[in-house]
């Protein structure tokens, strides 16, 4: 794990997040193509929606089948919203949140509370359900069309992406200081032995509740910006592709550690895009690139950071 | 997935006997898938999100062994079943085996295995809907509602293979094994039963149960290379409803699944019929997690 106790690594790993968004700060400086902005506003999105996803699932090892549930539901609520009373979106995103934070509530309300396999489960049905109801109920949702035409974000290319990667960064460094705390190290210690943390004193089922909640809510932002920047929303944002995309881009990156999710989604959008002849492949690629991640790599590509950073010298001796 | 919809009669008691007799051969196919998920995970503790994969593979090797290699199809649909429940094997082994203590891992590997087998069926038989013929042509009128013939034989196919399925656990060594394993696993091995072996059957029948539901479903259904992830749903909503791990449970939810579904298509809206699963599980969620049949959970 990059950012550990351990000092000397917690600052290599500072001080290479901290280049990489600079980095991504100053791209459009570079070059203003619009492709090639699209490609990091791509790369944005996911990354808010893995490590969103990493936030509970990551720490709690309770796996989200459904998390592209959230992007749907933001997604069609910012359709709904900007069609009937074209609200700005900086009050449409806090409406995001609270659906979606709800609906998290509402599935963990169902679900975290019992022992068992019930959450995984329960993630792919309501997923699944809510996907097929768009559908069906085509005379509010435009169906298999979906609702296009919703009006952009900022009008400008550069506004659009920074207010992308603005909402990215805050997200990201909300989580980061979320689960380096108190919460995470909570959540991690509920996964590892529950009885403990109940015998703290310490209301567990309430406490996954609100991590997935949370995760939820956060989703839902990025879907609703998302939304906006594609400018429509349909089935194939709440489709089960979507959520297992997001699923496999954290445990590529690193189950439980934010940064990893982070990379992970940034290099396979990457990867996408650079191949995209092999656009039929993609999920096949996918499928088996995070089977042989969990036998060669069970805690992701982020753990390859530590001893990549000590043989390049990036790293002090150790104390 | 409003496939046993036929025109409404108008008295009410045509409407009652077409709800039973629909919902029952709905209720056939989701007891099947639903047996053999809640099979795996009883006796093996693996929650299979390939299961769907499984229900998926046997309508495509029945298409293939019928259309590319001419074998009759009672036989063909047998014969896909018994590949796919060796290759079920072969999951186990080579997937599952190393991470089974994981329950994470498990379910993340058999949903990377339901993308990956998606996609090649999707590059070999390409997105377009195929079906294969009935198993017996022709239909009959049962108290006056049409039931094509191969509407009864999924019923009797349904029955006799659970049925002997219920003989085989009761009455065989194998069975019996299984049972064992099921209740107790490490209590099953001092007492010297080979844990592995018993997986190694209860995947098998597993897929088996599901591919003979894929089977047996696809000339009423086209198969689809998404076709695999409603039924896993169906099958999820089946086992907590029945109860997990219960089977006389899981078929007893399967039945009232299916008639509940028939109903909502039938008076009120085909629309609902997906909503209803829903609905029933959370309603379950809510006020009985242990399902039907079962223990209180904590």
């Amino acid at each position: 794990m990059l950012l550990s106790l351990n000092t000397s690594s917690s600052r290599s790993s500072a001080m290479f997040f901290g280049t990489l968004m600079l980095t991504f700060y100053v791209v459009p400086l570079f070059s203003d193509n619009f492709y090639i902005l699209s490609v990091f506003t791509t790369a944005y999105f996911y990354i808010i929606f893995a490590t969103s996803w990493d936030v509970f699932s990551g720490y709690s090892h309770l796996m989200n089948f459904g998390h592209a549930l959230f992007i749907g539901l933001a997604g069609y609520l910012t359709a709904f919203v900007d069609g009937y009373w074209g609200l700005p979106p900086i009050l449409v995103l806090p409406m995001c949140a609270v659906l979606c934070g709800g609906m998290g509530m509402f599935i963990g309300f169902l679900t975290l509370r019992l022992q068992g396999p019930y959450f995984a489960m329960i993630t792919i049905a309501f997923a699944a359900v809510a996907h097929e109801s768009v559908i069906m109920f085509s005379d509010f949702t435009g169906g298999e069309e979906g609702i296009p035409s919703i009006s952009s974000l900022t009008n400008s290319l550069l506004g659009d992406y920074y207010f992308i990667l603005v909402t990215m960064t805050l997200i990201f460094l909300f989580l980061l200081w979320f689960t380096r705390g108190h919460w995470g190290l909570l959540l991690k210690a509920t996964s590892q032995n529950e009885d403990s943390v109940l015998a703290s004193g310490i209301d567990t089922a309430w406490l996954k509740i609100k991590a997935y909640s949370i995760s939820g809510a956060l989703c839902g932002i990025g879907g609703s910006v998302y939304t906006y920047s594609l400018t429509y929303v349909g089935p194939t944002s709440m489709e089960q592709v979507l959520s297992t995309t997001i699923l496999i881009m954290a445990i590529v990156g690193g189950l439980g550690t934010i940064t990893g999710p982070f990379l992970g989604a940034l290099i396979l959008v990457l990867f996408n895009e650079l191949s995209r002849d092999l656009e039929e492949y993609r999920l096949l690629i996918y499928s088996v690139m995070v089977v042989v991640i969990i036998f060669v790599a069970p805690r992701g590509i982020i753990s390859w950071g530590q001893p990549l950073a000590r043989v390049l010298g990036l790293e002090g001796k150790q104390e | 997935m409003t496939y046993f919809y036929d025109a409404r009669k108008a008295n009410i008691v045509g409407l009652i006997e077409e709800i039973l007799i629909f919902g029952t051969i709905k209720g056939c196919v989701y007891a099947l898938i639903a047996t053999g998920f809640t099979l795996i995970f009883a006796v093996a503790g693996i929650l299979n999100l390939a299961h769907g994969t499984f229900y998926m593979l046997g309508a495509y090797l029945t298409y293939s062994l019928f259309h590319i290699l001419g074998i009759p199809l009672a036989l063909a649909i047998f014969m896909a079943a018994i590949l796919v429940g060796l290759l079920g094997i072969l999951l186990d082994k080579v997937l599952l085996r190393p991470m089974r203590t994981s329950h994470s891992y498990v379910l993340v590997l058999t949903v990377a295995v339901a993308f990956a087998a998606q996609e090649i069926i999707l590059l070999i038989y390409g997105p377009r809907g195929m079906n294969i013929p009935n198993l017996i042509k022709g239909s009959v009128s049962i108290l006056g509602v049409m039931v094509s013939w191969h509407q009864i034989m999924i019923v009797i196919i349904t029955l006799v293979v659970l049925l002997g399925l219920w003989l085989i656990l009761t009455h065989t060594k194998y069975g019996i094994a299984t049972l064992a394993v099921s209740m107790d696993e490490l209590g099953a091995r001092f007492v010297g039963i080979e844990t592995e072996k018993v997986f190694n059957f209860a995947m098998f029948a597993s897929a088996f149960l599901a591919a003979l539901a894929g089977a047996i479903i696809s000339p009423i259904l086209s198969m689809t290379p998404t076709m695999w992830d409603m039924p896993l749903m169906k099958a999820f909503v089946v086992v907590v409803v029945g109860g997990i791990g219960s089977l006389t449970g899981t078929i007893m939810a399967a039945f009232f699944l299916g008639w509940l579904e028939t109903f909502t298509g039938f008076i009120i809206s085909p629309k609902l019929t997906e909503v209803v699963s829903l609905g029933l599980l959370t309603v379950f969620l809510i006020f009985r997690p242990s399902g039907i049949v079962g223990r209180r959970l904590n």
